[in-house]
């Protein structure tokens, strides 16, 4: 079976076995597998690339941040010729021109990205990671027709580079995509969005999305020309002390959420939830499983009958809350997990909440937010951040931290204690085997107690043999006298 | 305790423990499904193994047949390979030929436990290597051209665990 003229019994395998093996192999090793020979390259290529990312990206090392924009030119180039000969079915891209910056000659770049877009491979991504240039304007045009063109799309992540500034509505990017289940924005916010599988959405540090998609409702009674939404089941809103929405006028908001019938899971970090809003929320989204919201000032002290609408939560969490809340006379039959912050609890009624298997009390968080939303603190010093800062940004951590150690401390302590007793399991031994001992000397005496006895058992036999013996002879010394009285 | 007789493809019957036998699944589907009784004398052909390999598997069966049932677990991760027991590691030091054939058989008989401990075994022959040592190791012949071999080797470059 080793013999040159055989050949190899590895390379013979049927492929599903190849297969196994590769599965116990990291990316490393497969890499160097596929360049021994067709075969195996074949089998690695067309199996195992689809779990694998494509990534696209000129890396910066160190303090470069912008790299030379032929750099980059370069790269895409590369990918492109690679793409258009590539055997393997790539199914996730990462493409990462970022780095491109501040890069002001970007003209040439649109036409490459748009041939790049062209490939085969591109058109039938399942995943795509973009993290576009400041510049990415100049490509929106193109980047919207090609992502109609993916027919297998179901995941997207658009980034836009990180600023102080609130998030651009890019006009000239429209998102329509028939396949696409998944979309994360960061920073960007199209000016369009009609994906009708759509289920999934999260929007980072962008535009404040429930008031600019509750206008649309507002101003066309409820129809969608623009961001087509209602069918979401997720959305997660995020914001950072910079692009939180400042304004307080939520008839919007309300407007956003009634139309949000579907929604299973929402996830809030954008501004304060309001009564209305809450109220909204509850009565609209009825089909709720998970609700997290992080700040919230709700004036009514009866909070929970809002609630009570949100027969399928399973999850609430409130980081933040300005008023006590009180969980009294709610019925949320299936509420398992249950996050809240430490200062405004009506403990008592915590006790009505029947069905909870998970709670967390958080510390306060408030301190930490101060330090957060301060609009004077500069991106840099919150990067560096000052020792005092650091101090209170970690508190929470630290608190957390602080608590395991007790825990641990604690699990220690048993663990000390069991093993006291462990040693202690000796001595009761030693007793034991003591106690056996002078057993053992009684067991012995009743032993010769059993023996004498039997000797006297046999006493007593030969006593009664003589007494009979003597009986027998009465009678004839009975007989003698008799015959002698005769 | 009850017995059933196998037959290599070579001809040799190899009287078996029912349990033992049952380590197998394609065994075990057979007497359940197609109702063979036990006991019966009817022997069990295996065409698609030979005397030595059913001895071997056979010898396998045995030491693990009190081993739980393995779990199927989730594909997408990549496994450990370091978890080998001793014995098995013993039991597997054997040459190549015997090796890939027992990857075989096992997978014909549907034996998991074994097919998963050779596999590992192959894997961890070939993990650390380059591709020369792969090819050296298993007997492998260099089909790549130069060029092609530069063109792998580049596209390599792109992919990126997710």
């Amino acid at each position: 079976m080793d013999s040159p003229e055989t050949g190899s019994p590895l390379e013979e395998l049927p492929p599903e076995l190849v297969l196994i093996i590769f599965k116990y192999l990291d990316l490393k090793s497969l890499k160097v597998v596929s360049l021994t020979c067709h075969r195996l390259e074949e089998i690695f290529s067309y199996y195992n690339t689809p779990r694998f990312v494509l990534r696209i990206s000129e890396l910066y090392t160190g303090n470069v941040i912008t790299l030379p924009m032929k750099d980059i030119e370069e790269k895409v180039q590369q990918a492109t010729i690679m793409l258009e000969r590539t055997k393997r079915p790539y199914r996730n891209v990462h493409l990462d021109i970022n780095s491109a910056g501040m890069c002001d000659d970007f003209d040439n770049m649109p036409t490459l990205l748009a041939k790049l877009f062209e490939t085969r491979t591109m058109q039938q991504l399942v995943r795509l990671k973009l993290e576009m240039p400041q510049h990415m304007k100049k490509f929106a045009t193109q980047l919207s027709n090609a992502l109609a063109k993916m027919d297998h799309l179901q995941e997207l992540k658009l980034h836009y580079p990180w600023g102080r500034l609130i998030g651009p509505q890019i006009t000239e990017l429209k998102l329509v995509n028939r396949t696409l289940h998944k979309l994360e924005l960061y920073v960007i916010f199209p000016s369009l969005i009609d994906c009708r599988n759509l289920r999934l959405l999260s929007v980072w540090y962008s535009v404040d999305v429930e008031t600019v998609v509750g206008k649309q409702y507002v101003e066309h009674g409820g129809e969608e020309p623009y961001w087509k939404l209602k069918q979401l089941e997720e959305l997660t809103i995020w914001h950072n002390e910079y692009t939180m929405p400042k304004h307080n006028d939520c008839s919007a908001k309300v407007q956003f959420y009634r139309h949000m019938t579907q929604l299973k899971k929402l996830c809030h970090n954008a501004g304060f939830v309001s009564d209305e809003m809450l109220q909204t929320i509850c009565k609209s989204c009825a089909q709720l499983e998970s609700l997290y919201l992080a700040d919230m000032i709700v004036n009514n002290p009866n909070f929970s009958c809002f609630l009570v609408n949100l027969t399928n939560l399973r999850q609430l969490a409130i980081e933040s809350s300005i008023n006590v809340l009180s969980f009294a006379g709610v019925r949320l039959p299936r509420l398992e997990k249950l996050l809240l912050d430490d200062r405004n609890i009506d403990w008592a009624s915590l006790a009505e909440l029947k069905s909870i298997k998970w709670l967390k009390i958080n510390p306060d968080r408030s301190t930490v937010k101060q330090i957060y939303r301060n609009p004077y603190l500069p991106t840099a010093a919150m990067a560096s951040a000052s020792s005092s800062s650091a101090k209170n940004l970690f508190s929470d951590s630290k608190r957390r931290l602080a608590e395991r150690v007790a825990v641990n401390v604690n699990n220690a302590s048993s663990v000390a204690r069991q093993i006291v007793r462990g040693s202690k399991s000796n001595e009761i031994l030693m007793q034991a085997a003591k106690n056996f001992a002078y057993h053992e000397s009684t067991v012995d005496n009743s032993i010769q107690n059993l023996k004498k006895m039997e000797i006297i058992f046999q006493h007593l036999n030969y006593q009664y043999e003589a007494i009979e013996q003597a009986a027998e002879k009465l009678e004839y010394v009975e007989e003698q006298v008799k015959a002698m009285e005769r | 305790m009850p017995t059933i007789k196998l037959q290599s493809s070579d001809g040799e019957i190899f009287d078996t423990d029912v349990q033992i036998a049952k380590c197998s699944g394609t065994i075990k589907t057979m007497l359940e499904d197609l109702g063979m009784d036990e006991g019966d004398d009817e022997v069990v052909p295996l065409p698609n193994v030979n005397s030595a390999i059913l001895r071997k598997v056979l010898q396998w069966a045995t030491f693990h047949k009190d081993d739980p049932i393995p779990v199927e677990d989730d594909d997408s991760k990549e496994k450990r390979t370091d978890d080998i027991s001793s014995w098995d590691a013993d039991f597997l030091k054997v040459d190549q030929g015997t090796l890939f054939e027992l990857i075989l058989a096992a997978n014909y008989l549907d034996i998991k436990g074994l097919l998963d401990v050779t596999c590992k075994t192959v894997a961890n022959m070939i993990k650390g290597k380059t591709p020369e040592e792969i090819r050296k190791t298993f007997n492998i012949k260099n089909d790549f051209t130069p060029a092609e071999e530069e063109q792998v080797r580049k596209e390599n470059e792109w992919c990126e665990e997710k």
